[in-house]
């Protein structure tokens, strides 16, 4: 498991970030998963990127946060040199309204709408897997 | 002989000159003439009348004529009297009048001087001042009016988008937190069925079904409730569609419930286009097409067919099948909100399908009614006007 890189996942709504884990969990996600509870401690992870800690795979980013939306996270980290090169997933629980476009023009590399079907939230975990390639499962333990 | 003739004469003169002073009083128009080679000013009686001079006092003259112009317009009255007499041009010119008291009035003028046919040289000129002022007045208030009516239109206008913005914040907020605790029921009870369902009894995993047949349900309430909102709050675009594509596109997303339903499809609308918005016509065929399927799902011999005509001033598209129907008394009702005229166990459905395509269907201009027969099936047409 070791040189698997991690995920950050930026959620401040604790159900949905024990959800998310155990989806992670049932698709034998092997990547170590980074939980940022609101948006400043997302961004307190800059500084320690910076000192050499290993960058993510992919930062999934919810955009309804209380303390600092996911909005103003999303233009932090694409307005650093070298950081913004981390893709980041948008979480939304809509597409509706202009959040989204706003994340593209902000620089998102993609959005999710969490479902509330929590079998359709374990596919997305599967899917994040495809469509980001860079993303490990543990050997041996892949489903039939 | 003569005198009789004389008097006659002086008679006819007298009741002249009284109906032209009665004329000019009612008219409120005056009129005046000046003899230019003996400065010879004559004024009628409604001159002095609205110059407010006593005629037992006062003779008329240019000097008592410029005392009664408001100072502000004196000089453009000088100047247009005697730019006229130089430039051999008869003038018109409406200026104010200040009255002793403080009063302003209105007049009108209409001014022209004839010359001497050898000379050239101006001998006369005569004219008229019009009292205005209670036209001026109207218009000032007509001016007013508009002027309040637009500052409350503006007003309004401002109310009603700060409310319209307040509600959709209220849609999407509506959206976010309602959807939030549904995902973790739904997500935890799953987890409580797969990783506890040996510690639970038949009965047990039953309410556990119940759990989250019932989120579903709930997760179709908002999402039907907000595109229902945001009909109301999205201005249509109206754009010449091509409703077949829409129909096969919205029919291949269904392809696997057509099939194991066994439902004959077919598609028949013999034109390309319909002026229609496409959010709106998309969402109005898709509810019908879910209801379709939904309320044909029984019939021995499941049938939907989409058909459309040409009907002059407007085209149809309907949507045809042979499921359970409905009771025509129901006929309106079926498009209101939350109207359900079958069990929600037999037929899952929210109330808000046929309120969408009333909405959508209103918001392009255009109609939607259905004809239906217990047992036989429905039909719901779609109108689009031309």
């Amino acid at each position: 498991v070791s040189g698997n890189r991690p995920i950050l996942l930026v959620e401040d709504n604790p159900m949905d970030v024990d959800l998310t884990l155990r989806a992670f969990q049932r698709r034998n996600l092997a990547n170590p998963v980074l939980v940022a509870r609101d948006g400043e401690e997302a961004l307190g992870w800059i500084e320690r990127w910076e000192r050499g800690e290993p960058t993510p795979a992919v930062i999934l980013l919810d955009i309804n946060m209380q303390k600092m939306n996911g909005l103003e996270v999303l233009r932090r980290f694409k307005e650093h040199p070298v950081f913004r090169r981390i893709p980041v997933v948008m979480l939304t629980t809509s597409a509706v309204g202009q959040d989204v476009e706003m994340a593209y023009q902000l620089g998102a590399n993609s959005y999710i709408v969490k479902p509330v079907d929590f079998t359709k939230f374990v596919d997305v975990a599967v899917q994040l897997q495809l469509y980001w390639g860079v993303l490990n499962t543990s050997p041996g333990e892949s489903d039939p | 002989m003569a005198r009789p003739d004389a008097k006659r004469t002086r008679e006819l003169l007298e009741q002249s000159t009284r109906s032209l002073n009665e004329a000019q009083r009612l008219a409120k128009l005056g009129s005046w003439e000046l003899d230019l080679s003996t400065s010879a000013l004559a004024w009628s009686d409604e001159i002095f009348r609205i110059f407010e001079i006593d005629p037992e006092r006062f003779g008329a003259s240019y000097e008592a004529f410029l005392d009664a112009i408001h100072p502000e317009d004196r000089e453009m009255v000088n100047t247009a009297y005697t730019t006229s007499v130089e430039a051999r041009q008869p003038y018109a010119i409406v200026h104010r009048l200040l009255m002793t008291d403080g009063r302003i009035k209105f007049v009108q003028e209409h001014c022209e001087t004839s010359y001497d046919p050898v000379t050239g040289r101006p001998v006369r000129s005569t004219g008229t001042v019009q009292d205005i002022t209670a036209l001026k007045q109207a218009e000032a208030a007509i001016q007013q009016l508009n002027v309040e009516l637009e500052q409350r239109v503006r007003e309004r206008t401002v109310r009603l988008e700060a409310a319209r913005k307040e509600l959709e914040a209220f849609a999407y907020s509506v959206s976010h937190d309602l959807k939030a605790p549904l995902r973790a029921i739904d997500g935890y009870s799953r987890l409580l069925m797969d990783d506890y369902a040996d510690r639970l009894d038949p009965e047990g995993r039953g309410f556990l079904d119940n759990v989250c047949a019932a989120t579903a349900r709930m997760n179709q309430l908002i999402d039907d409730l907000l595109a229902y909102s945001r009909l109301e709050h999205r201005t249509p675009q109206a754009e010449p569609l091509n409703p077949r594509a829409l129909v096969e596109a919205l029919l291949a997303e269904r392809a696997d419930e057509v099939r194991t339903g066994g439902v004959a499809v077919t598609v028949a609308i013999p034109f390309n286009s319909v002026p229609a918005d496409r959010d709106g016509l998309a969402l109005a065929l898709r509810n019908l097409l879910d209801n379709a399927l939904k309320f044909s799902r029984l019939a021995p011999h499941p049938a939907i067919e989409v058909g459309g005509r040409d009907a002059g001033t407007s085209r149809l598209l309907w949507v045809r099948d042979n499921g359970i129907g409905f009771d025509m008394k129901f006929s309106d009702r079926v498009f209101d909100m939350f109207q359900r005229l079958h069990r929600a166990e037999d037929y899952p459905g929210t109330g808000i399908g046929l309120a969408i395509v009333r909405k959508a269907m209103e918001r392009m201009g255009g109609r939607v009614w259905a004809e239906s027969e217990p047992g036989r099936g429905t039909i719901v047409y779609l109108e689009f006007p031309r």
